[in-house]
Formats: C-alpha cells, sequence, structure tokens
C-alpha cells in the first residue's frame, strides 16, 4: 500500500499503472474507498489500546513501520478490529517523528472511529490537531513533502558515499563505472536541504522567500518554513521537550526550521539567510533538527 | 476561535482598525493587541518591538507578532514616541494570549499629537466592526 500525499491519489495511481508494463500485478486507486487517521504521541498506545478489541495481541510484536489488520470487512482479522467491530489496518508509522500509529478503516466508519478515539483519549489529552501543527512536526523530524520540498532533484544526500570511489575531496570519481553520469549530475543539480534558525521568526514560502549565501548571491527558494516549538537553543545544542538531558527548567520557545531547494549541494553547518519582504533571518542547514524523537523507541516504553 | 460575543473587549481601552488597544494613563499611552486579534492568530511564540526612545507615526508599523498560524503586522494606534516595551514578552510572548490587556500590554507611547486618540473606537463601535467582519 502507497499512502500519499492528500490529493495525488489519481496521478500516483495512473503513473504506477503506466509503468506495470506486463507485470502480473493490479493497481487500485483507494482514494474514495479509504479512511484514515492518525494518532501520535506518548499517550497513543495507551488510547488505542481502549478502543481495540484484542489490544494485547495488537500491540505484541509491533515494532516501528510495522502493520497488523486490513480495513476490508472479507480480508479482516479478528484479531484486529475496534471494539464496535470495525475492521482495521494499524500501522506503527505517522508524519510527525513521534511514537503512534497511522489507522485505516472503510471510508464510513471514519466519523465514528475519530469519535470513539478522541473519547477514548480525553483523560489522557488526545486533541485534534490541524495541519500547521502536522507541519511543524514533520518539518522538525526531517521529513519533506512529496511536490513540495522534494520532487525530481535530490534530496540531502545518497548513501553511498562509503562504496564510491570518490577521489580525496569527495567531490569527483576517480574512475568511471555503471551510472557514475547520473550521479554526476545529480551532484550539480538542485538539492533539498533542511535547515534550523534561532528563534522562532519565520519567513513567507508563499512570496516566495529566496535563500541568500554569505556573499549576498541568490542560491535558491524556500519550500517550508514552519516553528517547531518543542525545541530550543541552550548556547549551540538544539534540545526537545522529549530530552533527557535538557537543561532544568528548560522552556523552549520554538526554532523555525523547513527545507530549502539551492542550486547545489550546502555543507551541513553552513549559514545562510533566509529573505522574504518581511525579513531576513540566519539558519544553518542541518542533516537533523528535533533530538531524541520518539517514533522509533520500542512500543512497549508505552504502555 | 472565540464568538463575536465571547470576546473580551473591555470598555477602559480604545480599539483601533488593526485590532490594536490604547489605554490612556496620564499623559502615557499604554498599547497592546485586542483579545479578537490574538484568538485569530493563535498561539503567539514570538514579538517584535521597536527600540525604547524610537518615534512612529501613527498607523507606522511598530513590530511583528509571529504565530504558530502566521506573521502579522502591529501598527501604531496612536503616534509619538516610544517611552517602554514590555520586555516579560521576550520571554513570555504567550501572556499576549493570555493576558492581552494586562500582562501583556506591548508598548507605552507618549503620544505626539493626543488628539489622535479621537480616532479611534469604543468597545460598542469596535464590537460593531467586528460583527461585521465575521
Amino acid at each position: 500500500m502507497a499512502v500519499v500525499n492528500a490529493g495525488m491519489g489519481a496521478p500516483i495511481s495512473a503513473h504506477l499503472t503506466k509503468n506495470l508494463q506486463g507485470r502480473d500485478a493490479r493497481v487500485t486507486d483507494l482514494t474514495g474507498a479509504l479512511g484514515k487517521l492518525d494518532l501520535q504521541g506518548p499517550h497513543a498506545a495507551n488510547v488505542i489500546a481502549q478502543v481495540l478489541k484484542s489490544p494485547e495481541i495488537v500491540l505484541a510484536k509491533l515494532p516501528y513501520f510495522s502493520f497488523k489488520g486490513h480495513y476490508d470487512t472479507q480480508s479482516s482479522s479478528d484479531d484486529v478490529m475496534l471494539n464496535d467491530g470495525t475492521p482495521v489496518l494499524i500501522s506503527r508509522t505517522g508524519y510527525t517523528g513521534e511514537f503512534g500509529f497511522e489507522i485505516f478503516m472503510s471510508v464510513d466508519r471514519l466519523v465514528r472511529v475519530w469519535e470513539n478515539i478522541l473519547s477514548a483519549g480525553e483523560e489522557l489529552g488526545a486533541i485534534a490537531c490541524g495541519l500547521a501543527a502536522r507541519d511543524s512536526l514533520r518539518a522538525g523530524a526531517v521529513l519533506p513533502l512529496s511536490h513540495q520540498d522534494i520532487g525530481p532533484w535530490p534530496f540531502i544526500n545518497h548513501p553511498w558515499h562509503f562504496a564510491l570511489p570518490f577521489d580525496a575531496e569527495q567531490k569527483r570519481f576517480t574512475k568511471s563505472f555503471l551510472g557514475d553520469i547520473v550521479l554526476k549530475m545529480r551532484e550539480q543539480a538542485e538539492h533539498t536541504c533542511a535547515f534550523v534558525g534561532n528563534d522562532p521568526r519565520k519567513v513567507s514560502i508563499q512570496e516566495p522567500a529566496v535563500v541568500l549565501d554569505s556573499a549576498g548571491s541568490d542560491i535558491g527558494v524556500v519550500t517550508t518554513c514552519v516553528a517547531d516549538l518543542a525545541i530550543g537553543r541552550d548556547g549551540d545544542t538544539i534540545y526537545s521537550i522529549a530530552s533527557p538531558d535538557r537543561p532544568e527548567g528548560f522552556k523552549p520557545r520554538g526554532l523555525c526550521c523547513g527545507f530549502v531547494r539551492v542550486k547545489s549541494k550546502l555543507p551541513m553547518g553552513e549559514t545562510v539567510k533566509l529573505k522574504d519582504t518581511r525579513r531576513t533571518i540566519n539558519v544553518r542547514i542541518a542533516d537533523d533538527i528535533r533530538p531524541h524523537r520518539t517514533a522509533r523507541r520500542p512500543l512497549k516504553e508505552f504502555i | 476561535m472565540k464568538e463575536i460575543n465571547e470576546l473580551d473587549l473591555p470598555d477602559d481601552v480604545l480599539y483601533s482598525e488593526d485590532h490594536e488597544w490604547a489605554r490612556l494613563e496620564g499623559e502615557i499611552v499604554r498599547v497592546g493587541i485586542s483579545d479578537y486579534a490574538q484568538d485569530r492568530l493563535g498561539d503567539i511564540t514570538f514579538i517584535e518591538v521597536p527600540e525604547v526612545g524610537d518615534n512612529l507615526d501613527l498607523g507606522e508599523e511598530f513590530g511583528t507578532l509571529e504565530s504558530t498560524k502566521a506573521v502579522s503586522e502591529m501598527l501604531m494606534p496612536v503616534g509619538g514616541e516610544i517611552l517602554a516595551v514590555n520586555t516579560a514578552l521576550e520571554e513570555s510572548p504567550d501572556l499576549l494570549n493570555h493576558e492581552p490587556y494586562g500582562a501583556g500590554w506591548i508598548l507605552e507611547v507618549k503620544p505626539s499629537d493626543p488628539d489622535e486618540l479621537e480616532a479611534l473606537m469604543d468597545r460598542e463601535a469596535y464590537a460593531e466592526m467586528l460583527k461585521g467582519m465575521d
């Protein structure tokens, strides 16, 4: 199952269908049939346990990026359904970088499931979150948004530096190999890089804001700029509200963060300026932003 | 968001069309943003204010408010010299959300022309304007 950005179901379904090329596979666009809600945060397991028919079975051996169950009544398992009999597919994933679940069900059950979960989670502080909250969390978790932050250009790096025949400066290859031309082109193409600022002040991506290097040259555009309010700086170090080593009395003021698309790859830690019609802010290119994220931590720590 | 009839609109301040308030206290004017403004902005995370001693005209931008939803400019409800800024907002910008007319005040101004205050709205006129906006 491919879970794509809202509105992209039809184009991506068409793309996959076009590339089937005789393979023994079938592409079905479930956009109109499938409902999905995300339950994210440290109490997610305790909340979902209250609405599951068999929480002890579903929540056992459910590591990060695994799933159980099915949203289709005919394919569902008796073990993976809600108290009211709604079959669900439960996935240990999300778009926040934090511990939680994505829950899939037939779209006609979505409102009822939403209301049941909010009701069950009321005492644990479950609240409905809007797109801005989700956007700040995913940016702090360095999760780019398809067709906004990432597209047909490289995102940060490919993972093969250790294996490729780079020269000492890591800029050229010392010999030819299959695919080297493509990689050379990628190194010269536009890149998406994450950044983090020094306070919550943002620039607008609607205008759009431009990226300036230390010489003041225009080197790209800002594609996402939000404030992650769960993080703050103490000197040069970024802490989050989940950091076990956060300073005593730590109260995050939030940091601006997001993504830029620049004309060539920028080194980590490089300071650039983001400029819109209102202001210019200094930010640093970063390979990570919000520390001590919880998404990958074992489920047993949250029950 | 609050309904108009749920807003806190005290009658000891005057309101601008841009949702700042001004309270005459002796010869100085204390300035902040209205309950309507803070409610529509959402959680305010950062504020930029002018320097003490700056002279700004009526309607001139005196700073920006950063919230989780947006960035918004603040405009002077009366022109004059900035006598004080509320430094507590640097560490606790949430005061603007919780006490917009009290601890969340923003500036104190020595008005260059106190008659400019007469162009501002009282509680009833401001509430009427808000009804026409929502």
